[in-house]
């Protein structure tokens, strides 16, 4: 089993009298992409910020790869925090050409000519900025800012990359090959934290997202999240095979992708249901949890899912653990990120 | 039409001596740049480090010294003369060491100075920028050193401009010199001070020669911190 390639224990972080990050208990898996989710103000890019050694908690442990910086001086702490690299939202470019500014982090590491030149190339590829390489990064765009931004992060190829909002301004021609660049850096072995306030970008890089609000984890923002892939797309509407169960959505592209299914839209019947709704799961109940005047009723249906039902419903149907059931929900309320 | 005449011949005159040159003219240009450049040179290495450590360090008195800073920019120079006199006569404290009506004492004059202006400049110019540098830099990896170098590195077309406007004050400067140097003949005569006097004896063609050549320095010099702030503003 792989270790935790950040972890923080009691964090809390105070600013001028105001709690701006309070997590109690928070760790981020090696080798995995990890996703922030929240609003302007939730305290994402304070917590980058503090994983990244710029700030100190108020309160609490941050460990990196199992060491707290905290504890470190000098070399063996550069060396720690050299590990980790952070992309700030509005990037601050050297005022030299792209190239040069992708270059920054190895000249610090005083890496081969050749080696550095061929990394530059790679991280530069990646993100489509081959033909601005000479450009003055000065007369570059927001977007292209932060590609560059992305660009010199890759080039020193970190063990844990911290991206602040990277897709932010990036124009929708590169977005794909700014998540792309993203998914090979987590491929290539790192860990990959991103903040952003996009709930479906989130879903896209991950399946693990932790959720910020007023600097505290929150519930997660989207339950029963699948993950499967487009089996047959014969026009409208497509089916997303997910543990073997296929389940209808409306038209989206080809390969693996996420979906949620509101479990406040999904209808509990004893028996199949003939509707219009393009989805009928039979499973047996798994599990019943009340949640206030809710009862949430989760069904194995091939993989576990989940659906609210009043107290009233709850009684009217008789529902028991180990109950057979049908879960019916509409292929427009599978939301496919 | 004599006032015009005047002028007209005074300005011929003017560029005769200057093409024919000689130790009037050229000597004090050359005692004028050596003052003023190796006092810029000075401020340069002791007003850019305290600029920085000004910008990036916190402590108890920095804004009454951020003000104090200001201040000093604007000293007049004959209060620098007075100043330093007071230290180098040959009666006072440093009077043993006879500095007095030499280029070494215009030289601490000018330093007086030009400190100000280097080391304020330097702050504002890497205060501007300090944090977004600093940081970027060490994401990528910069130690504390590196990151300094970076700060710095980042601001050179911003220092460039606070050592120009530094020499540009000092070449141009009267009081320091006058009181300090004495005005001597092929010694600690400059540009200024034998302006004054050639204008007071009533050579004006020499006087204008040698306002032509601190025209064209004080020119020189703008054009430089125009093109090291253009450098620094073109973001």
């Amino acid at each position: 089993m792989s270790g935790n390639a950040a972890a923080l224990d009691g964090l809390k972080v105070v600013r001028s009298s105001a709690v701006v990050l309070d997590l109690p208990e928070l760790a981020f898996e090696e080798g995995k992409t990890h996703v922030l989710v929240g609003a302007n103000g939730a305290g994402k890019t304070t917590l980058l910020r503090v994983l990244a050694g710029l700030d100190e908690p108020t309160l609490g442990t941050v460990r990196l790869f199992g060491v707290e910086p905290a504890g470190l001086s000098g070399k063996r702490r550069l060396d720690l925090l050299r590990r980790v690299t952070l992309c700030f939202q509005k990037p601050y470019l050297f005022r030299t050409s792209v190239r040069r500014n992708v270059e920054y982090g190895l000249r610090f590491r005083r890496l081969p000519a050749k080696e550095a030149a061929s990394r530059v190339d790679a991280a530069l590829d990646a993100v489509g900025l081959c033909s601005l390489e000479g450009r003055e990064a000065a007369t570059l765009s927001a977007g292209e800012a932060q590609r560059v931004s992305l660009a010199r992060a890759l080039a020193v190829k970190p063990d844990l990359a911290l991206l602040d909002e990277p897709i932010a301004n990036v124009d929708p021609a590169n977005r794909t090959r700014v998540e792309r660049a993203i998914s090979d850096l987590r491929r290539s072995g790192a860990t990959v934290i991103v903040a952003t306030h996009q709930l479906d970008q989130a879903y896209r890089l991950s399946a693990g997202v932790v959720c910020l609000e007023q600097g505290k984890i929150a519930p997660a923002a989207v339950e029963n999240l699948l993950e499967g892939e487009v089996v047959e797309r014969g026009g409208r509407p497509a089916i997303i095979n997910v543990s073997g169960v296929g389940i209808e959505v409306v038209a989206t592209a080809p390969g693996v992708h996420r979906a949620a299914v509101d479990p406040a839209g999904i209808i509990v019947s004893m028996r199949p249901v003939e509707s219009s709704a393009r989805n009928c799961l039979p499973g047996r109940v798994v599990a019943l949890e009340e949640r206030g005047h809710l009862i949430a009723l989760t069904a194995d249906v091939g993989f576990p899912l989940r659906a609210h039902i009043t107290r009233e419903s709850f009684a009217g149907l008789g529902v028991t653990l180990g109950a057979r059931v049908y879960l019916v929900f509409k292929a427009s309320s599978v939301v496919v990120f | 039409m004599a006032g015009l005449e005047f002028l007209w011949y005074s300005a011929v005159e003017a560029v005769r001596r200057l093409l024919t040159g000689g130790e009037q003219v050229y000597g004090v240009v050359l005692v004028s740049l050596y003052v003023a450049g190796a006092a810029t040179a000075i401020c340069a290495v002791a007003g850019v480090p305290a600029g920085f450590l000004l910008a990036t360090r916190s402590f108890r008195g920095r804004r009454f010294t951020v003000t104090l800073l200001n201040t000093l920019m604007a000293l007049p120079t004959v209060v620098v003369g007075l100043f330093v006199y007071s230290f180098i006569t040959r009666r006072s404290l440093l009077g043993p060491l006879d500095l007095m009506f030499s280029t070494n004492a215009m030289i601490i004059g000018e330093v007086i100075l030009g400190l100000p202006i280097v080391t304020a400049l330097t702050l504002s110019a890497v205060a501007s920028q300090d944090r977004a540098v600093r940081e970027t830099a060490a994401t990528l990896g910069a130690g504390p050193l590196s990151a300094a170098g970076a700060v710095l590195w980042e601001g050179r077309f911003a220092l460039g401009a606070a050592i120009a406007a530094a020499f540009g004050r000092l070449v141009g400067e009267v009081g320091v010199a006058m009181i300090l140097g004495g005005n001597i003949a092929g010694r600690t005569r400059t540009m200024a001070t034998a302006m004054a006097l050639e204008t007071s004896k009533g050579d004006f063609p020499v006087a204008m020669a040698l306002g032509i050549v601190l025209m064209s320095v004080a020119l020189g010099v703008n054009l430089v911190l125009r093109f090291l702030q253009g450098k620094g503003e073109a973001r």
